[in-house]
């Protein structure tokens, strides 16, 4: 350690002219560092400031010995000073580091249950709490205040700074669940169908299985005859359920269009730093054709896997040409009764599927599947009305 | 010059005190087979890798063995450190 601070020499010397290179040493009380013997010479590592005296020795002028390394901090900056490029991007190196530790590298969130965490990062920037915000000018209590005014659904925000690191604790608040409407409504249909179970529980039912009805017909009525009192409004709720059908159509080309990349591609490169995002490289141009953008973003980490306000993204644009390729009737068959199978899963989510007919028409474009499906579903849905009183 | 020797042989015991305290002197301390420090070396005689020769008082003293080197050179001490095999006193002899 000592000879890397002070700085070192290492001296070689030739056989009988040791004993007057080590005499010198023991003269002027200098202890070689370290010796070792190579091919018969002896190589003395001596401090810096020591091997001048004895080199300086007059004895030792008259020997043949030779510096065979040097090493050492002083000598380490010496060749710095020589590289003024390499010094300067040394400072410039510390200044950033210093400087650095007047912004924020981190925001961490944590407390949220149903706020997505990007809308509260959103909401933060909005308040200045962000990546790169300069930390003398930052006043955490008075962000926190003006966050939990800012969004109803924030019973308590806190922003506490730890170094670099801002950390915002959030509870979110307990909202009342909504009020069930009051307004009086009737039950009508959405869409035609044979009624086959109607089931009102609130207000009186205007339909029977086995009626026809129409959509927008009158299912159930909130207006109920007292006889003696006049009438009562009142919301009508339940639920009716009709056979109803509906038809899906699925057609299959028999030649369609894929993008086969070409293997050229463009890219574009951002560096990132302290929130602010610049291009530094960038060969896209003004794109014209059918590329493909793979975005990939990449931010440093330090040893410990804490995210580092600094890293990069790359936008790769791949070249993709339009081929057109055919497929028999066979294959656009299946395709066809897949899509169908899909489109039927689908429609099926909230009814129940009781019977289908599919009827297959080929033509010289493509496959196409006409299927007419009947469900049982609940065809009611509320409508309130408005009264003058 | 031999009765100086004597002379400073009997003050230094007669007043009870190390003979290498007085000009002329040396002592030695050898640590196991590995490290020698000797005490009022004048000189470095001869340096090899199997022998080096000091010289000490009016005699010289010869460490024998391998791998041999002068460690360290403080206010008049040699430390000597390899594997030493045999210490040897002897006269100096002018070349």
């Amino acid at each position: 350690m000592l000879d890397f601070l002070l700085g070192y020499l290492e001296i070689s010397v030739c056989g009988e002219e040791a004993t007057v290179l080590l005499e010198a040493c023991r003269t002027l009380g200098v202890s070689p560092r370290r010796q070792r013997r190579r091919t018969g010479a002896l190589v003395l590592r001596l401090l810096a400031r020591d091997a001048a005296r004895v080199l300086a020795h007059p004895r030792v002028a008259d020997i043949s010995c030779t510096v065979v390394a040097r090493g050492g901090l002083p000598l380490f900056l010496r060749g710095l000073l020589r590289r003024p490029a390499l010094l300067v991007g040394l400072l410039l190196a510390v200044a950033l580091i210093t400087l650095s530790a007047l912004f924020v590298w981190e925001v961490q969130v944590t407390g949220l249950a149903d706020i997505p965490e990007a809308e509260m990062r959103e909401l933060l920037a909005r308040e200045g709490i962000a990546v790169g915000r300069f930390i003398p000018t930052l006043a955490t209590d008075e962000a926190a205040l003006a966050l939990r005014a800012a969004d109803a659904r924030l019973a308590y925000v806190s922003v506490n700074r730890q170094g670099t690191v801002l950390l915002v604790s959030v509870v979110e608040a307990v909202l009342p669940p909504p009020k069930a409407p009051t307004a009086p409504a009737n039950l009508v249909a959405v869409k035609d169908g044979v009624v086959t179970l109607p089931l009102v529980f609130e207000g009186k039912a205007l339909v029977r299985p086995g009626d026809v009805v129409r959509a927008g017909d009158l299912l159930a009525t909130g207006v109920l005859d007292t006889n003696d009192n006049g009438i009562r409004l009142t919301r009508a709720a339940g639920s009716v359920m009709a056979r109803t059908e509906e038809t899906f159509t699925v057609t299959v080309p028999f030649s369609y269009t894929v993008s086969s990349p070409t293997g050229r591609a463009r890219y574009e490169l951002s560096l990132k730093f302290f929130g602010t995002e610049r291009k530094v490289f960038k060969n896209s141009g003004n794109l014209t054709g059918n590329y493909v953008i793979i975005e990939n973003e990449k931010d440093l980490r330090a040893w410990n896997g804490r995210v580092l306000p600094a890293g990069w993204r790359l936008v790769t644009y791949r070249e993709c040409e339009t081929v057109t390729c055919t497929r028999t009737a066979r294959e656009a068959l299946a395709l066809a009764n897949e899509a169908l199978a899909a489109k039927l899963a689908a429609a099926a989510t909230h009814k129940t599927l009781l019977s289908k007919t599919v009827e297959t028409v080929v033509s010289d474009e493509g496959v196409t599947l006409v299927c007419t499906a009947l469900f049982e579903e609940d065809i009611a849905r509320v409508a309130e009305f408005e009264i003058d009183r | 010059m031999r009765k100086k020797r004597d002379l400073l042989g009997r003050l230094a015991a007669g007043l009870d005190i190390p003979r290498e305290a007085l000009p002329g002197g040396f002592g030695l301390s050898l640590a196991g087979d590995s490290t020698l420090t000797v005490r009022g070396c004048k000189r470095i005689l001869d340096y090899h890798d199997d022998c080096i020769v000091l010289a000490v008082g009016s005699r010289t003293l010869t460490v024998q063995g391998s791998a041999l080197f002068c460690s360290a050179f403080a206010a008049g001490s040699v430390t000597v450190t390899g594997q030493i095999a045999a210490l040897l006193l002897g006269e100096v002899t002018d070349a």
